[in-house]
């Protein structure tokens, strides 16, 4: 009995990254992701496969106490699975964002018939999930205006409008949508909507610049009735309270294992380019340090992922901002580390580069997370 | 003149966020530039969301801009990490007596401070008697954050809550990144102790900060009734409770003090000094219930119900806990270093972790807390220049404790060893009283109040003399 546990003595816990429980997800992403990153990023190539087979490993039920084995929301272990994915492609990193959030939904819902139904498909990645909280969540912010409108029929709603842009769809894809009735008692209500129903349709997105294979497409409402068994919370407020601190969390997994995979590559780069690499900023120990200290700070908080206090919601999305700054400081330093080699099309470096910015754009972004935490630390 | 291109407008996609500009058209669509809005065919889609017309609405600019120029880097994390930086965890009196004498020693020591808070600097005592002295809110912060910090050279990094500390690495892990130390100085303080009552009203509030005191004042004020209408209840009759009792009554606020045992104050006061006390406090208004169990707290027609355990009931728009201070140790105590009521310090005011120090109301020394302002910067004093390289020891001071309750202000030098001794009253006066503890013919103590609690630092310079033998008359 002489093994001491380092974390105890110190109070943090382990923060050397993804635990021996992925090693079975890496090995995955070894075989039947890393040979098609490219495709994913520059093709549009979506990873359904793997997705499905991550899904069979457990890789998107961690944070789901209903649906795991140990019967805890282990969101910290739901982060690290998406870093591991993450570090080698981030549109994969992202889809599994999207995987994760459409299950916490239903996970943190009041309707039976989505726990019943849906989730337990979502959890194994038999069916998959995608989020479009992305107008709502800058409707809370005072930044746009809610898109969707509902009315009351019989035994439910019917919703139309239209989102711009929303990722992880197919033709029976799951997603968490927002909309504002218009009935007697205007409110917010957020249900799960499943491609397939009646009224509801996908249009083709501009191409982007990155991210790709992530499946993103306009959804058009044209009247589609949304049952009242799918309605995921109303009133809306509280729930949104309950999930968004590990709505935000969860994304971590992106950033986190984004810097993870740049660090990777500086140091393949420096194998050669050592001797004149030393002259850049930001260097593998800073970013390693960076690295380490931010992986702290993230599964710190994600102990607590139900405390819906403000002071909380604040911390988290500082940790998200920290997450987006630092990403782009690590994928601007791995390109300058690898340079004319990293700027091939076909380079991880570059490839990085791209995807950090998403990781910097996609709600909440950076400019949104400052307006927040500047509106919370107002008084 | 005008010309037809002066006019061209523009058009938003609602969903999108798309421009349409009529200059410009949309060729790749078929409509060249100059075309007008309403004369875009029907079947015309949005180019980067396929909506139709119908989803577009006049596109007017906006004029605003940010709230603030420093928006954008008001929560980045530092920058030209200093491994051998001062790292103090907390802004309240002691961090900042500590900055303050950190940076006269050396001027150019990198120092952080970390806060949950603003770091608005304020002293903690003057929430007490604020009614009493008609301090405005706005007034009671004394300096800036900011401002303190470029005064003093100090890095502030405020609104942000300290997550861990990897004594391996020396960081401190907070969710802005990690801040490297080569020193950590928590002063952290204390909280106040709270007792989760029966019954469905909410909880209490308490007066630990200047946030807290923030929302006291929003509470008194909420009603939008007089003073006189807005009955206030403190449980708790010890030294904030007593100073707050006070300062509220004599804002005009019906006060009731709720207290279990038999005087205010009695576990810092001798006896006859309590009486008084709790005389001068019912005489400014304040209704003194002691001996009092609370039963239960029950949400009430208007306010709070409170039950006592006797039967009788207490009515309040307000209610306050003043149950006394704990440490707040959680951090320290997750990462593994050695608390007790409080943060463990030896004399140099280090933790059992060589690197991390403890100071004020949240550091345990010598098996007790002492959450008192002489005692912060005595420390302050001595820890900056043990910090500085020159290792001092701190020795504790009397320990005087003022007790700033208007209507019979108090001075009390509570003896060690109350058990070694007695209280002998050497002076009594209308307007005051004077007690002394004599334990083995020396004076170990001393209660002064009134007009004669200015004798203290004069009772303080004879702590430890010979007492003479006249006219000892026993107080109770």
């Amino acid at each position: 009995m002489l093994q001491t546990r380092t974390d105890e003595q110190t109070g943090v816990s382990p923060a050397a990254g993804p635990a021996d429980a992925d090693a079975p997800l890496k090995a995955l992403v070894e075989r039947a992701l890393a040979p098609l990153t490219a495709r994913i990023d520059r093709e549009g190539v979506y990873p359904e496969n793997f997705l499905r087979e991550a899904g069979r490993l457990g890789a998107f039920n961690r944070h789901l106490a209903s649906q795991n084995a140990t019967g805890t929301t282990d969101l910290a272990g739901a982060i690290r699975a998406t870093e591991v994915i993450s570090a080698e492609c981030m549109t994969t990193g992202f889809v599994a964002w999207c995987q994760n959030a459409c299950a916490w939904y239903a996970e943190n819902s009041d309707s039976d018939v989505l726990k019943r139904e849906a989730l337990p498909k979502l959890a194994n990645a038999e069916a998959l999930g995608a989020t479009a909280l992305s107008n709502p969540m800058k409707w809370f912010a005072n930044i746009e205006e809610l898109k969707l409108n509902a009315e009351r029929v019989d035994g439910g709603y019917i919703v139309s409008g239209a989102l711009p842009w929303v990722s992880n769809l197919g033709e029976d894809h799951y997603f968490g949508a927002i909309f504002r009735t218009t009935d007697a008692n205007p409110r917010p209500l957020m249900a799960l909507i499943n491609c397939a129903d009646p009224g509801f349709s996908l249009t083709a997105c501009p191409e982007f610049t990155a991210l790709e294979g992530s499946r993103t497409f306009g959804c058009h409402f044209d009247r589609v009735f949304v049952p009242d068994a799918h309605i995921l919370a109303d009133p809306l407020p509280e729930y949104i309270r309950r999930i968004r601190p590990g709505f935000v969390l969860l994304q971590m997994g992106m950033g986190l294992g984004l810097i993870d995979g740049c660090i990777e590559t500086m140091r393949e780069s420096n194998e050669t380019l050592a001797h004149v690499n030393g002259y850049l900023d930001d260097q593998v120990g800073e970013l390693e340090e960076a690295l380490a200290d931010a992986r702290s700070a993230c599964y710190a908080l994600s102990e607590t992922p139900f405390d819906d206090s403000e002071r909380f919601f604040a911390d988290v999305l500082q940790m998200r901002l920290t997450g987006s700054e630092l990403s782009l400081r690590a994928s601007q330093s791995a390109l300058l580390h690898c340079g004319a080699r990293g700027y091939k099309a076909d380079a991880a470096a570059q490839r990085k580069l791209r995807e950090s910015y998403f990781v910097a754009i996609v709600t909440p972004a950076i400019k949104h997370l400052r307006k927040e935490l500047a509106r919370i630390h107002a008084h | 003149m005008t010309t037809e291109t002066d006019d061209y407008k523009r058009y938003i996609c609602k969903v999108c966020g798309y421009i349409y500009d009529e200059a410009k058209g949309d060729p790749d669509s078929g409509l060249a530039p100059g075309t007008r809005f309403e004369d875009i065919p029907d079947d015309w889609y949005c180019p980067d969301c396929n909506v139709t017309k119908a989803d577009f609405s006049p596109f007017e600019p906006r004029a605003e801009s940010t709230d603030a120029v420093s928006a954008a880097s008001a929560w980045s994390g530092p920058r030209g990490d200093d491994p051998d930086a001062v790292v103090i965890v907390g802004a309240g009196m002691s961090g900042w007596a500590l900055a303050e004498r950190l940076r006269e020693q050396d001027p150019r020591r990198t120092i952080r401070m970390i806060t949950a808070d603003s770091g608005d600097y304020y002293t903690k005592p003057r929430l007490s008697n604020a009614f009493g002295r008609e301090t405005a809110l706005d007034e009671l912060v004394e300096e800036g954050g900011q401002q303190r910090a470029g005064r003093l050279g100090v890095e502030l990094m405020p609104f942000l809550r300290v997550l861990g500390i990897d004594r391996d690495r020396q960081r401190v892990i907070t969710a802005r990144g990690g801040i490297p130390y080569g020193q950590l100085v928590l002063a952290t303080g204390a909280r106040p102790r709270r007792i989760d009552f029966p019954g469905d009203a909410a909880a209490p509030l308490s007066v630990n900060t200047l946030d807290d005191y923030c929302l006291l004042r929003e509470a008194l004020e909420a009603p939008g009734k007089s003073p006189a209408e807005t009955p206030v209840a403190i449980i708790g009759a010890g030294l904030v409770g007593c100073e707050l009792a006070d300062d509220l009554a004599r804002g005009g606020f019906p006060v009731a003090l709720i207290e279990c045992a038999e005087q205010p104050l009695a576990g810092l006061l001798p006896s006859p000094m309590s009486q008084d006390l709790a005389a001068a406090l019912e005489k400014s208004g304040v209704d003194l219930r002691l001996g009092a169990n609370i039963a239960r707290l029950n949400q009430g027609e208007w306010g709070t119900t409170i039950e006592l355990q006797d039967g009788e009931s207490v009515q309040a728009e307000v209610v306050l806990s003043a149950l006394g201070l704990e440490g707040q140790n959680d951090i320290a105590r997750a990462a593994g270093l050695d608390c007790g009521l409080g943060i463990r310090v030896n004399a140099q005011l280090a933790t059992s972790d060589a690197s991390i120090f403890a100071l004020g109301d949240g550091c345990e020394f010598a098996g007790r807390l002492r959450p008192y302002v002489e005692t912060l910067r005595d420390q302050a004093a001595v820890l900056a220049r043990t910090l500085g390289g020159e290792v001092t020891e701190y020795v504790p001071g009397s320990g005087t404790v003022q007790v700033k309750t208007a209507s019979l202000p108090l001075n009390v030098c509570p003896p060690r060893d109350v058990t070694r001794g007695t209280w002998v009253e050497t002076e009594s006066t209308p307007s005051g009283r004077q007690l002394e503890f004599h334990a083995d013919g020396v004076l170990a103590g001393f209660a002064v109040s009134g007009s004669l609690a200015r004798r203290a630092a004069e009772l303080e310079a004879r702590l430890g003399q010979p007492v003479g033998a006249e006219r000892p008359r026993m107080a109770s």
